[in-house]
C-alpha cells in the first residue's frame, strides 16, 4: 500500500482548504469527498465571529476573542493563528483572481433580500452596506419572473435600516426566460448563470441604463455571476456609473457558488487528488497511530493510506456527528471523544429556537488541543497523526455567534499545518 | 450515516448542492431540477401517481448524486419514476430501439453483412429523413456497428493460458461497437499476467432498459447477469469492465434498484471491477508490469460522469501518467451532455450539445488531436461536438506495451 502525505476526509469547506494549505507547501494530498459540502447554503461569505456571547451585541472577532469560553477553537488556536488563516485565504482568493476582503478587526455588514443587515468577516467586494448608506438614490433590481425575490420587501425594510431619507426605485430587467414559464421557476441561479455570460451582461446594463441615473446605488439580488469572477459586477459599475452591492438570497446561493469554483480550481492546481463519492466508513489503527481509511459503499471498498489524517466530515447533517438513540453523540469513523453539554436529551436544546443562549447540541462535538489534534477529557491526544476541523469540533454554535465558516477556515489551516509535521 | 436510511427520500435536506451541480437544469429552464424531481416528487407518490412532466429531461448523469452530501439516490429515483409511468403508458419504437442496443446487435451478427447494412442503411436512413421521423437525432452519427463481434474475436484470439483469470463483462459498445477496445484490454491484461475469460450468456448490464423505463426487462439482465457473475467469483475469478456506465450499473445501481430482490448483489460487487480500478490496485501492491514503452504524445483526458459517481476517483488517469513520454491533462469540464441514449433523441439533441459546450470548447481551445475517455457513448458525442480523435484509455497502455517490444 503506497501512502501519501496526507489524506483529507471531506470535501466541505474545511476539507478542501485544508487540503489547499497542504498541497500548497508540496505535500501530496487526497481528498476524499462525499458530496459537495454546504457551500450552496452557506453563501459565499466567510462570517469570523459577530455575536460572541448573546445576540445583542456584536462584536468583531478581535475585540472578543479573549472572552470566548476555553473549549472554543479561537481559544484554542490563538489570534495570531486565525490571522494566519485570514491572510491565507485573503491570498488564495487573490491569486484565484477572486480576492476577497475582510480582516480579524472588524465586522462588514451585508445586505439581505429581505432588507435586514448581516455581519460577516470576509467577503466578496460586490457585497457592502456601506455604499447605501452613501447613496441619496437606491436602486433595488428585479428581474422578470425571479420568484426567490421580492424587491418590495426589500425596499420596505431598508426604509427602516437604511433610512427614510433616500429616495428608493424598483427597476426591473428581463433576463428573456420565456420557456421558465411552466417549467421550474426561475431561480438566482438561473440570472447569476445569465450574468456569467457576454450577453447576459451587456442586456441586463442596457435595460438598466434605461432608468438608472449615475452616481447612485445599486442593490442587486445575490445574481452577478456563478464563477469565481468581478466581470459582471465590473461590468455594471463601469456601465451605469453607481455603486453597487449585492444582496444575500435563499439558497442555492450563487456566491457560495463562485466560492466552489475557486476552492475546487486552487485545489485542482496545486495538485490535491479528489476522489467524489467517496465515503470513509472505517480507519485502521494501531498504537495510537492511523494507518489508512477505509472508503466503502455497495459492498466495496478502497483503502488509503497516509502519513497523516485531517478528518473533516462536518457536523450532524453531514454524518460527522451521529446521535445514537441512547443520547449517544458519536464521531463514526475514528470513535472520537465528544464533548457533550449534558447528559440529558431535554437539556440539548432551549425551550425556545431563536434563544439569546447558543445551543447546548451546537456546542458538542470533537475536543482538540491547540493543534488541532483529538484529545480525550485529560487533554491527552488520542491519534497522533488525525487532525479535526470546522464542524466536527466542539465549543461553538456556528448559528449563534455567526462564525462558520471562520471557524473552518481557522481550524482548517491549524489542522493542514500540523499535520505537515507528522 | 446509517444504510438502512439510504434510500429515505427524507435523507434530502434541501441543501440545493445538487441543483447547482445538474447539467440539465444549467442548459434548460424547463426542468423542475433534480431536487424536485427526485427526493421532492418521490415524497408526493402517496398523493399523486402522474410522474412529474419535466421528468423526461432528466438524463440520468448522476452529477446529482456526486453532488448531494446525504447519500439520497435521486437520479435513481428518478429512473423509478420513469419506470412506474411505462407502467401504464406505451413506449415508442425509438425508445424501445434505444433501450435495447443488444438486439440490434445480436440480429445483426446473425445476417451476412448486417452490420455493413445496418451502417449504411443508418447513412441513408439520415439522408432520406428516416431517423428524424423514428424520433431519433439525425444531426449526429450513430454508433457504427463494427463487422466482427468481440466475442468472435476473442475466440479467434490464441491467449497464452495463465494461471491469474479475470472474466471480462465487454457491455453492447464493445462487443458490438468498437470490439478493438476489447483486444486492446485483453492485450493489456495478457501483459500483466492474466488470461481474459469471457461468458457468452451475459447480457446488457441493463443501463438503457432503466433510462428508457423498461425496468422489469432490467430486472431480468440484472438477474440473469448477477447469476453469472457468482459463478465467476465462485471459481476466483474478477469481473472487470472497460465501460464506466456498464461497471457502476454491476456495482451500483442493481444495488440501489434492485437490492433484495436479486441475491448476491453486495457480495458481488465486492468482485466487479473498472479494468483500470484493478490494475492501480495491483499497482499499489507492485504487481503491475510497468515495462511501459513510450509514447510521445499530448492527451487530454475526460472524466464521464458514471465513472466519477463509483468513488474510485480516475484510475485511468493515475495508469496513463506512468507511461513515459505521455503528457495528458484532466479537463474536467463537466458532463459531455449524452448520457448514454439521452442525446441521441430527437428531441435532447440540441440540449445535449448545449450541456457539452463547455468540454468541447475546452478540448478546442486545448488544441490536441486525441481525447482520452472510458465510456463509450463520451467518446461519440466528443468527437462529433470538437471534431477530435477520441480514444479509450486500454487502447493507448496497448500501444505502450506495444512499443516496449
Amino acid at each position: 500500500m503506497k501512502a501519501c502525505d496526507v489524506v483529507v476526509i471531506g470535501g466541505g469547506i474545511s476539507g478542501i482548504l485544508a487540503a489547499i494549505a497542504a498541497a500548497k507547501k508540496g505535500k501530496s494530498v487526497t481528498m476524499l469527498r462525499y458530496g459537495y459540502g454546504a457551500f450552496e447554503i452557506g453563501g459565499g461569505l466567510i462570517d469570523l465571529m459577530a455575536y460572541p456571547n448573546n445576540k445583542k451585541e456584536s462584536s468583531s472577532l478581535k475585540n472578543c476573542i479573549n472572552t470566548l469560553p476555553n473549549d472554543h477553537p479561537y481559544s484554542k488556536l490563538g489570534l495570531q493563528r486565525v490571522e494566519a488563516a485570514v491572510e491565507f485565504l485573503l491570498e488564495l482568493t487573490k491569486e484565484e483572481g477572486y480576492a476577497y476582503e475582510g480582516s480579524v478587526d472588524e465586522l462588514h455588514w451585508v445586505p439581505t433580500a429581505v432588507g435586514t443587515m448581516k455581519p460577516t468577516g470576509l467577503y466578496p467586494k460586490s457585497f457592502d452596506a456601506q455604499v447605501l448608506k452613501k447613496a441619496d438614490t437606491i436602486y433595488l433590481v428585479d428581474f422578470k419572473g425571479l420568484k426567490d425575490y421580492y424587491a418590495k420587501l426589500t425596499e420596505k425594510m431598508l426604509n427602516k435600516t437604511i433610512g427614510k431619507d433616500k429616495k428608493y426605485e424598483i427597476v426591473t430587467v428581463d433576463p428573456r426566460m420565456e420557456d421558465a414559464i411552466g417549467g421550474r421557476d426561475i431561480m438566482i441561479m438561473d440570472i447569476a448563470r445569465w450574468l456569467d455570460t457576454k450577453e447576459g451582461q451587456k442586456d441586463c446594463a442596457n435595460q438598466l441604463q434605461a432608468f438608472v441615473k449615475p452616481g447612485a446605488a445599486i442593490v442587486f439580488p445575490q445574481v452577478l455571476g456563478t464563477m469565481p469572477s468581478y466581470d459582471a459586477y465590473d461590468k455594471m459599475k463601469s456601465e451605469l456609473q453607481c455603486d453597487i452591492t449585492e444582496a444575500l438570497c435563499i439558497p442555492p446561493s450563487a456566491a457560495g457558488m463562485r466560492l466552489s469554483r475557486l476552492l475546487h480550481n486552487a485545489a485542482r492546481k496545486h495538485g490535491v487528488k479528489i476522489i467524489e463519492k467517496a465515503r470513509v466508513n472505517s480507519a485502521v489503527i494501531t498504537d495510537g497511530v492511523c494507518g489508512a481509511v477505509v472508503v466503502s459503499g455497495g459492498g466495496k471498498e478502497h483503502t488509503y493510506a497516509a502519513k497523516s489524517f485531517i478528518l473533516v466530515t462536518g457536523g450532524y447533517y453531514s454524518g460527522g456527528l451521529e446521535v445514537l438513540d441512547n443520547n449517544k453523540i458519536i464521531e463514526p469513523i475514528f470513535n472520537l471523544p465528544i464533548k457533550i453539554m449534558s447528559q440529558k436529551e431535554d437539556e440539548w436544546a432551549n425551550v425556545e429556537l431563536f434563544s439569546n443562549q447558543k445551543q447546548p447540541f451546537s456546542l458538542a462535538g470533537v475536543m482538540v488541543n491547540h493543534e488541532m489534534c483529538p484529545v480525550n477529557e485529560k487533554g491527552e491526544k488520542v491519534l497522533k497523526n488525525v487532525f479535526t476541523a470546522g464542524r466536527n469540533l466542539c465549543g461553538y454554535d456556528f448559528c449563534f455567534e455567526k462564525s462558520g465558516n471562520g471557524v473552518a477556515l481557522a481550524s482548517a489551516y491549524q489542522a493542514a499545518a500540523s499535520a505537515m509535521e507528522v | 450515516m446509517d444504510e438502512t436510511k439510504i434510500n429515505l427520500p427524507d435523507c434530502c435536506i434541501s441543501c440545493t448542492a445538487c441543483i447547482t451541480a445538474c447539467p440539465v437544469t444549467a442548459a434548460t429552464h424547463k426542468f423542475r431540477g433534480p431536487k424536485m424531481v427526485g427526493p421532492v416528487q418521490s415524497r408526493l407518490h402517496f398523493a399523486d401517481d402522474e410522474m412529474d412532466s419535466t421528468l423526461y429531461l432528466c438524463s440520468n448523469c448522476k452529477n446529482c448524486d456526486i453532488a448531494c452530501p446525504s447519500s439520497v439516490p435521486i437520479s435513481t429515483m428518478n429512473m423509478l419514476a420513469r419506470a412506474k409511468y411505462y407502467e401504464t403508458h406505451k413506449h415508442t419504437q425509438r425508445d424501445a430501439i434505444l433501450g435495447h442496443p443488444e438486439k440490434m446487435g445480436w440480429l445483426l451478427e446473425r445476417m451476412p453483412l448486417g452490420a455493413f447494412f445496418a451502417n449504411v442503411g443508418a447513412s441513408i436512413g439520415t439522408s432520406l429523413g428516416m431517423v428524424k421521423a423514428m424520433g431519433l437525432a439525425d444531426e449526429r452519427p450513430l454508433p457504427q456497428f463494427a463487422s466482427e463481434t468481440f466475442g468472435s474475436m476473442l475466440k479467434r484470439k490464441k491467449q497464452a493460458v495463465l494461471d491469474k483469470k479475470v472474466v471480462f463483462f465487454p457491455g453492447c459498445v464493445i462487443n458490438y461497437n468498437e470490439p478493438q477496445v476489447g483486444m486492446d484490454f485483453v492485450e493489456v491484461m495478457n501483459q500483466n499476467g492474466y488470461e481474459v475469460l469471457t461468458e457468452d450468456d451475459f447480457v446488457c448490464c441493463g443501463s438503457p432498459l432503466v433510462t428508457t423505463g423498461y425496468m422489469a426487462e432490467a430486472k431480468r439482465n440484472a438477474t440473469k447477469n448477477s447469476h453469472l457473475i457468482k459463478q465467476c467469483i465462485d471459481k476466483g475469478y474478477p469481473i472487470l469492465t472497460i465501460c464506466t456506465s456498464c461497471s457502476l450499473m454491476l456495482v451500483q445501481e442493481y444495488h440501489e434498484l434492485f437490492q433484495d430482490e436479486i441475491p448476491d448483489l453486495e457480495e458481488n460487487a465486492k468482485h466487479i471491477f473498472d479494468a483500470s480500478e484493478f490494475l492501480m490496485d495491483i499497482a499499489q501492491q507492485d504487481q503491475l508490469n510497468t515495462n511501459f514503452g513510450e509514447v510521445n504524445h499530448k492527451f487530454i483526458y475526460h472524466a464521464p460522469c458514471h465513472l466519477r459517481a463509483q468513488g474510485i476517483g480516475l484510475p485511468s488517469l493515475e495508469l496513463l501518467r506512468l507511461v513515459p513520454g505521455l503528457q495528458i491533462d484532466d479537463i474536467d469540464a463537466g458532463c459531455c451532455g449524452i448520457s448514454g441514449n439521452y442525446g441521441y433523441k430527437a428531441e435532447n439533441y440540441e440540449r445535449s450539445m448545449k450541456i457539452g459546450k463547455n468540454l468541447v470548447n475546452a478540448v478546442k481551445e486545448s488544441c490536441v488531436d486525441t481525447v482520452l475517455t472510458d465510456c463509450g457513448t463520451c467518446r461519440n458525442q466528443i468527437s462529433h461536438g470538437a471534431q477530435v480523435k477520441v480514444k479509450h484509455p486500454m487502447t493507448i497502455l496497448a500501444e505502450s506495451y506495444k512499443n516496449k517490444q
